[in-house]
């Protein structure tokens, strides 16, 4: 009875409004109710009226979800849009022709489409589906993380070059560009396998999509945000403007990906295809520092003689992998924090919180009025610890072999004639075409005009 | 010859990398073939905090105020539209609950009058839902309006959400109609 007169206990003061007739019927009706409450299961406090004068109870409306059409219009259009830049990387060499399709790029992928659907962000997605066989993965999703490493295979980093929304904004802005030092720029560039992993690391964990959360650019696509990625996202710009693709260079998970497979990559972006006649322009334009200084036949056979030295990093190998992979387990705890229920958990236990969250009473308030058990929550909290420790080891494992095999490139080197852009930090943003006098003279003789932008 | 060495070597890491891209591929798609997916949160979980009206990274949210007509009690007194002890039972901007006067009040029949949330302006912050759930039917809920949702990788509000309401529904039912009291407003 106490249940179904709360409408009206909690009472309005009973002078504000007049009770009418029916009303008191109503109440009546109710309290009648009231005496059935145990065997009644989910009646309404004040049933659906009989109304007398015809009034129709109208239908509710439910706007359509998205449509088949435009989630596939997106992959044809990244389809395309990867076809078109290898061409124009590969074949047309034109720089303005490539920034041109990045800028509309960016227009469409990042201020229209604001940031979502993302290339990058599709990793948590597949890691996500890979681990927990439950978990829907659309196939259009799993085309936008496939297509930019098919490209990559066979052209290098042309998703790079002009379709990445986030590439484009910080090629668009790059206006004096200063070349890193390559003690700086090389252990930069383990920073992305770092983001992977962890992206990967969290997803996977049910810790949250990081990489999303995390994207410097998306604040600015959609025009507002969290204040604190706006102001990362416009340090992000203002480092562009002098640093060539801080982002793409030393942040970007997907990079790290399209790193690796470009490495292989069957016909990646080439200074010119003519002969090098070895004057060095080329890197001078690059703003990435992505062209390899020629390495004389001498200096090679030098450097075979460093092989004793090479004979100690590899012992010292399996010593960096175990390091990397210690540090990884032991750095697990604190990265299962990012895990709503270890947090709930903790909050539970008094321990400090290393992951601030305002909504912890409310979420555990909800949690214990649905008859969740305390205990249940430590168990799945322990369990969720558990696995990111053992997957944060396997992720330091996997650093400490990036660092190491990245060392060992600085000490391995093949004898190589030319000045060659190297395939894993060429983003084809085409720079160098019209610096390198060859290719000039080349473009020129073709009917295509070499100038144009000069950045 | 150290060159066509090298060069046999790279192909079979492309070859490599190639496998591995379709073994995802085939992995994966035949898995999940034609299933899509959208945001939705569970009227029957939501407990009206808020939340969605301040986190979703639209201005204003995608979510939006719907009314249940068949749940409604059509009552003079709706809990949903005017706040505990209202000055009087009138449209006047003191009598509204809904901070943005979203919920349009009209007269149908003695005793009856009908709400309709008019969606351009109903900013989501569940207020309504709050007091009808309280004290009324509970006809009032929150639903991500596909219209406006962005469809995120990760939802913003499913983040912050202290009940875990948000779920991600197969996108031909992308809406969870409430045509029930939920659980805590039963008997």
């Amino acid at each position: 009875m106490s249940q179904k007169s709360r409408p009206l206990s909690f009472q309005f003061p009973i002078s504000s409004f007049r009770l009418r007739f029916p009303f008191l019927r109503f109440i009546l009706l109710l309290l009648a109710l009231g005496l059935f409450a145990g065997l009644l299961q989910a009646a309404e406090r004040f049933p659906p009226p009989d109304f007398s004068s015809g009034y129709q109870i109208p239908a509710g409306n439910f706007p359509a979800g998205v449509a088949v059409w435009r989630e596939w219009g997106d992959v044809l259009l990244l389809a395309g849009a990867l076809s078109l830049a290898s061409w124009l990387a590969i074949k047309r060499r034109s720089r303005a022709l490539i920034l041109s399709l990045a800028v509309l790029s960016l227009l469409y992928f990042g201020f229209y489409r604001r940031g979502c659907v993302c290339v990058i962000g599709s990793i948590q997605n597949v890691a996500v589906a890979l681990t927990n066989p439950g978990v829907v993965l659309p196939l259009s999703l799993l085309a936008f993380f496939l297509l930019p490493l098919i490209f990559a295979l066979f052209f290098g980093r042309v998703f790079c070059s002009a379709v990445c929304p986030q590439g484009a904004i910080q090629e668009a802005v790059l206006v004096k560009p200063v070349r890193l030092p390559e003690w700086l720029a090389r252990p930069l560039e383990w920073l992305p396998f770092l983001t992977l992993t962890l992206g990967i690391l969290t997803a996977a964990t049910g810790c949250g999509f990081m990489i999303c959360r995390h994207d410097p650019f998306i604040g600015i696509f959609r025009l507002g945000g969290p204040r604190v990625i706006l102001s990362i996202g416009f340090l992000f710009l203002v480092l562009s403007t002098f640093i060539g693709r801080p982002y793409c260079r030393f942040a970007c998970p997907y990079g790290a990906l399209l790193r690796l497979v470009s490495f292989l990559s069957w016909r990646p972006v080439t200074i010119t295809p003519d002969e090098c006649i070895r004057c060095g322009l080329c890197a001078e334009a690059c703003p990435y520092g992505a062209i390899n200084t020629p390495v004389p036949d001498e200096v090679a056979r030098d450097r075979q003689t460093g092989k004793g030295t090479l004979r100690w990093i590899l012992l010292a190998f399996p010593l960096l992998l175990m390091g990397g992979g210690a540090l990884g387990y032991v750095s697990g705890s604190a990265i299962a924090r990012l895990h709503p229920g270890v947090r709930m958990a903790d909050y539970e236990q008094a321990r400090p919180s290393l992951v601030s969250d305002r909504n912890l009473p409310e979420r555990l308030a909800v949690y214990r009025q649905a008859g969740g058990a305390i205990s249940e929550l430590q168990r799945q909290a322990d369990q969720v610890i558990q696995r990111v420790r053992w997957g944060a080891l396997a992720a330091g494992v996997f650093m400490a072999g990036v660092i190491g095999f990245s060392l060992i490139g600085t000490w391995v080197r093949r004898a190589q004639p030319d000045w060659r852009a190297d395939p894993a930090r060429c983003v084809g943003c085409g720079r160098c075409f019209r610096y390198c006098p060859r290719e000039f003279r080349r473009l020129r003789a073709a009917g295509s005009s070499p100038g144009g932008l000069t950045t | 010859m150290n060159d066509s060495r090298r060069t046999f070597i790279r192909s079979l890491g492309r070859a490599a990398v190639a496998v591995a891209l379709g073994g995802v591929a085939v992995a994966l798609g035949r898995r999940y073939a034609g299933r899509r997916s959208v945001w939705q949160l569970d009227p029957h979980k939501c407990i009206a905090c808020g939340r969605c009206a301040t986190q979703c990274v639209m201005a204003p949210s995608a979510v939006k105020c719907v009314h249940a007509f068949g749940m409604c009690g059509y009552c003079d007194l709706c809990t949903g539209y005017f706040p505990p002890e209202p000055p009087s039972l009138t449209t006047a901007a003191e009598n509204q609950l809904c901070p943005v006067g979203a919920i349009q009040r009209r007269f149908v029949e003695d005793p009856y009058f009908e709400y309709t949330i008019n969606e351009s302006l109903c900013i989501g912050c569940g207020k309504c839902v709050k007091g009808c759930g309280a004290f009324g039917n509970g006809s009032l809920y929150l639903q991500a309006r596909h219209d406006r949702c962005l469809n995120c990788n990760e939802c913003a509000i499913a983040q912050s959400c202290p009940a875990d309401a948000w779920r991600r529904v197969p996108a031909e039912e992308p809406y969870r109609v409430k045509d029930r009291p939920s659980q805590d407003q039963k008997g």
